[in-house]
């Protein structure tokens, strides 16, 4: 990357009870929310890192700039994009006008977003699409009265890091009874090197309502480590339903540390789709609260590790807490060249929640002897009534597919790819049409670095 | 709890049968060490029913070349408060070994049960198979955790996990961790873990064929403990 990094504003580097007060004071933030902020860096300070999970320690949390503001659009041009980053665009067959949309050359930027749009039919009804920054200025009191209430920034320690310097992220609020037949999209991107993205996503779906969620993500490849730490909270009141959809492909030198909960109420019905191709570390874990009698809970996931410092830790949780609630978590990994990929999960029907069911399936496919595939379910039970179904599998690629397939005229590596995207389809199933093309050209790359 | 230093056992005979009670002289904590040499098969029973305190109970297994060893333990009416923590190591460490484990038990009143189970797979085309089956009354809790693990450069290995637990009260809880840790690709690693109460179909299909409900509810869930 050659272009000279300018940045109107940024805090430096590091983290300090001044870098929260200068965020707080360049945004014009409400003094509560200082205050807030301040709580949350102080229990960031006083906790430990998880002793858990993959190897944190390459990420010095005193190396990262934790704001940046850029306001000159469009600086760079395609020229400047990486030779990969280009390829990679060939190879997904992405048009040119959203390549440059996609590399950055369009309207999306780094901690904040610039770029919103919304139709003026949405406007009408009363629906909010706005940035999480602009949102907490213009509609105060709906803000004050959700933040935090999913996701408290107690909860664990990189959401109290987002807490603490959260900007930028999406801010949806869709009235009663109101169900969009079209996506809610938006790209996140991380632009800078050495920048965390702190995105702080906030939806709330009053009764009645529906919506769709895509959140896409792509960032170019850089040396320094990169931190990526967003906090998404969704609140689905009763007879709502919300689908969340993402896949992640950052470069391979980004920590996607992130926390993602929703809490549904009666007869709710919450989805995550979830794909995670890129990044060195991810830890990621879509939690689905079952508050309301009879709401659901879908959490459909894909990871991807294929190099040897890339570890795939995500999963899923369902936490029951009332009666007649369902749940499926169904996730499929893969993991190639030395790659680790792991299901961790929980599932948790508490005594109250009586009548519940759960049924859990996580699938891995190992690609090559250097990789490994690694499951640690929790399951927790507390009454008769409810039932509950884990399964798990871990294999290679069957021989006697590939066998097949060659037998029928494809090269070994074509059968190869064939049988990967068979093995996800259940996962690309669920995604929107131009999501589910991009996703099985992905693969086809991968697999060709993997094998070719 | 003071560890209990552990006695150890080499079987090189084939077809032997051995009730674990003669070798563990009756007593309710022991530490276990069972070998295995090449070419022999041994089938291990055990049922505990005389446990009346708290319990700690250690289990060593390890098969050698083509060898098999079968366990089978049952726990039942044991004393009303008292917790008993099993841990079972299945070690496979030459090619074609298999060992095969099954755990029935039936807990009730305030009982509490530990099992954590290890399948550790070291060498080529090993099978190991473990079956955990809990029927929980009462404020009887379970806890079971179960890990399956394939070294690096193994070949042919096939590895089984499943933990079934039906729960016959609203106070009885249970908790299971079924775990792989796979580090080869030619592998078959499977793991299910299933709650449930008693199927309502079958109960209602035995009521028809007239026995009485609280028969064949018995008759039910004798069957899935012997299955």
């Amino acid at each position: 990357m050659t272009t000279k990094q300018d940045y109107t504003y940024s805090t430096g580097l590091g983290l300090s009870v001044e870098v929260v007060c200068e965020i707080s004071a360049h945004k014009q933030e409400p003094l509560w929310m200082l205050e807030h902020r301040l709580k949350a860096l102080d229990y960031f300070l006083k906790q430990p890192m998880p002793a858990w999970g993959p190897n944190l320690s390459a990420l010095n949390m005193n190396d990262i700039h934790y704001y940046i503001k850029k306001v000159k659009k469009a600086q760079r041009s395609w020229e400047d994009v990486p030779e990969q980053i280009h390829s990679t665009f060939e190879h997904l067959g992405v048009p040119q006008s959203e390549r440059a949309y996609l590399a950055g050359l369009g309207a999306q930027y780094e901690s904040e977003m610039v770029y919103h749009n919304l139709k003026d039919e949405w406007k009408k009804h009363g629906i909010i699409f706005l940035d999480t920054d602009s949102a907490l200025k213009e509609y105060p009191d709906l803000f004050k009265e959700y933040f935090g209430t999913v996701v408290p920034y107690q909860d664990n320690v990189f959401a109290a890091l987002n807490t603490a310097v959260w900007s930028g992220g999406s801010f949806i609020y869709i009235p009663k009874g109101i169900q969009l037949d079209q996506a809610l999209q938006t790209y996140f991107r991380i632009d800078a090197e050495r920048m965390g993205q702190f995105e702080r996503t906030l939806i709330i779906v009053e009764d009645d309502a529906a919506v769709h969620y895509i959140e896409g993500c792509t960032a170019p490849l850089y040396k320094t480590t990169s931190l990526h730490s967003a906090v998404v909270e969704i609140i689905a009141k009763p007879r709502s339903r919300v689908r969340y959809s993402t896949i992640q492909n950052w470069s391979k030198n980004v920590f996607n540390l992130v926390t993602k909960r929703a809490i549904a109420q009666e007869n709710a019905v919450v989805e995550w789709v979830d794909g995670n191709i890129g990044s060195c570390i991810t830890m990621k874990y879509p939690c689905v609260v079952l508050k309301g009698a009879g709401a659901k809970a879908e959490i459909i996931s894909v990871a991807m590790a294929s190099s040897a410092e890339q570890v795939q830790d995500s999963g899923g949780k369902a936490i029951h807490l009332a009666p007649h609630t369902s749940s499926r978590i169904l996730s499929k990994s893969l993991s190639s060249h030395g790659g680790r990929a792991s299901y961790r999960g929980v599932v948790h029907i508490a005594k109250q929640a009586h009548h519940s069911k759960s049924f859990v399936q996580c699938d891995a496919l190992i690609l090559d002897a250097q990789s490994r595939s690694d499951t640690y379910p929790l399951i927790d039970v507390h009454n008769q009534s409810s039932s509950v179904a884990h399964e798990a599998s871990v294999s290679k690629m069957n021989d006697d597919q590939i066998f097949y397939a060659m037998s029928r005229g494809l090269r070994k590596q074509q059968a190869q790819t064939m049988i990967v995207n068979g093995f996800i389809d259940p996962f690309v199933k669920e995604l929107p049409m131009e999501f589910a093309v991009e996703m099985n050209r992905l693969i086809d790359l991968e697999m060709e670095q993997s094998i070719g | 709890m003071k560890t209990i230093k552990q006695q150890s056992l080499l079987i090189d005979q084939d077809n032997q049968t051995i009730m674990l009670h003669d070798l563990t002289q009756q007593k309710n904590s022991y530490n276990l060490g069972i070998t295995v040499s090449a070419h022999c098969s041994v089938t291990l029973n055990e049922t505990v029913d005389s446990v009346n305190h708290d319990a700690v109970q250690t289990l060593e297994l390890c098969a050698h070349e083509k060898s098999t060893i079968t366990y089978v333990c049952r726990l039942k009416s044991l004393a009303d408060k008292f917790s008993l923590q099993k841990h079972i190591k299945a070690r496979m460490l030459g090619p074609n070994a298999k060992i095969s484990i099954f755990v029935y038990s039936h807990g009730k009143a305030d009982q509490a049960i530990t099992f954590t189970i290890e399948q550790e797979h070291t060498t080529d085309t090993c099978s190991s198979n473990v079956t955990v089956k809990t029927l929980l009354e009462d404020n009887a809790t379970i806890d079971c955790s179960g890990i399956i693990k394939v070294a690096p450069q193994t070949k042919g290995n096939c590895a089984t996990l499943t933990i079934k637990t039906i729960m016959l009260s609203d106070t009885a809880s249970a908790s299971t961790k079924p775990q792989l840790e796979i580090l080869s690709d030619d592998v078959s690693c499977k793991h299910g873990a299933t709650f449930e109460s008693i199927n309502p179909v079958a109960l209602f299909y035995l009521q028809s064929r007239g026995i009485p409900c609280h028969s064949a509810q018995n008759m039910l869930l004798k069957a899935f403990l012997n299955k």
